[in-house]
């Protein structure tokens, strides 16, 4: 699959193609692990054309860079598939996921009642503001940096509004392990079997 | 030693001066790191996954890796998971019927 620059490898295997370079053309594919996709326009006209008789360089010529605008269209096409698939929702994806696969673990296990109280709540607040603190430290010294194309667009000090919400999640994933592994959650689940 | 290192062992500094403070039995010390490992555990897919899509990078070297994930960044998980639960054990710990397990100290 070829990512990035549709233009430039059009512009290039039109080139190749007019000039009959078809083998280096290949080579040149292969390089770039897209040989597979490429494979039919190396294999020369369609069968029922071939069936009319061999046609001449030129006309063959033509028809291969026909062939390779068409499965250049192609290869475009997967390219913003797979753009969209790693687009600006994929960091809030993976959080969701994670936080529904501990809440369904540990479902019956959860009282939210102390977490709830005003102690529970400036805990929470505390260790979201250290969290802050920690990941402006991280940006600072370049230990990590979270590129514009992997999260959503909207940022504060820095920061992509997915982080906030981990700081959120995992807070509360702490918590419900904890309700989770303590005796009496363990009780609480078998109680509810 | 990398950056990344050493960031990770202040917080490693950190972490314990919190288990310290919050934590007073070894049962709570292991629930602790009981949920501390499980989210280390969890992450490690989640952070190859992100990885992979480009969601976050490392300007930086991140030092060793495994399968392509920084064994800084496991580092990091469990240390903030240990400091988040010691800091939930020791101020939910009673309304969590935590504090029953003081007394098998």
């Amino acid at each position: 699959m070829v990512f990035g620059q549709p233009r430039a490898i059009r512009r290039h295997l039109r080139h190749r193609c007019a000039r009959g370079q078809l083998a280096s053309l290949q080579a040149a594919l292969g390089q770039r692990n897209v040989a597979d996709e490429v494979s039919p326009i190396m294999a020369g006209p369609h069968p029922q054309t071939r069936a009319l008789g061999r046609p001449s360089a030129r006309q063959h010529s033509h028809r291969s860079a026909r062939n390779v605008d068409h499965r250049i269209i192609e290869l475009h096409t997967l390219d913003r598939v797979g753009r969209l698939m790693s687009s600006h929702f994929s960091y809030m994806l993976l959080e969701i996921g994670m936080f529904l696969t501990i809440w369904l673990l540990s479902l019956n296990s959860v009282d939210w009642g102390p977490l709830l109280t005003k102690q529970g709540l400036w805990l929470c607040i505390s260790l979201i503001a250290f969290w802050f603190t920690l990941d402006q430290v991280g940006l600072l010294f370049g230990l990590w940096a979270f590129p514009a194309k992997g999260t959503l667009l909207f940022r504060f000090f820095g920061l992509p509004l997915e982080e906030y919400l981990l700081f959120i999640i995992h807070t509360l994933m702490c918590y419900m392990l904890l309700a989770l592994f303590r005796p009496e959650g363990i009780d609480d689940r078998l109680h509810h079997i | 030693m990398t950056g990344y290192t050493i960031f990770n062992l202040s917080l490693a500094t950190i972490a314990l001066l919190a288990a310290l403070r919050f934590l007073s039995s070894r049962k709570q010390v292991a629930l602790v790191l009981r949920v501390s490992c499980t989210i280390t555990c969890i992450t490690f897919p989640w952070d190859f996954v992100g990885i992979q899509l480009s969601t976050w990078n490392y300007p930086l070297s991140p030092g060793l890796t495994l399968v392509s994930v920084p064994l800084n960044d496991l580092s990091l998980s469990f240390l903030v998971s240990v400091i988040s639960t010691s800091v939930l054990v020791g101020g939910l710990g009673r309304r969590l019927g935590l504090a029953t397990l003081r007394s098998d100290h």
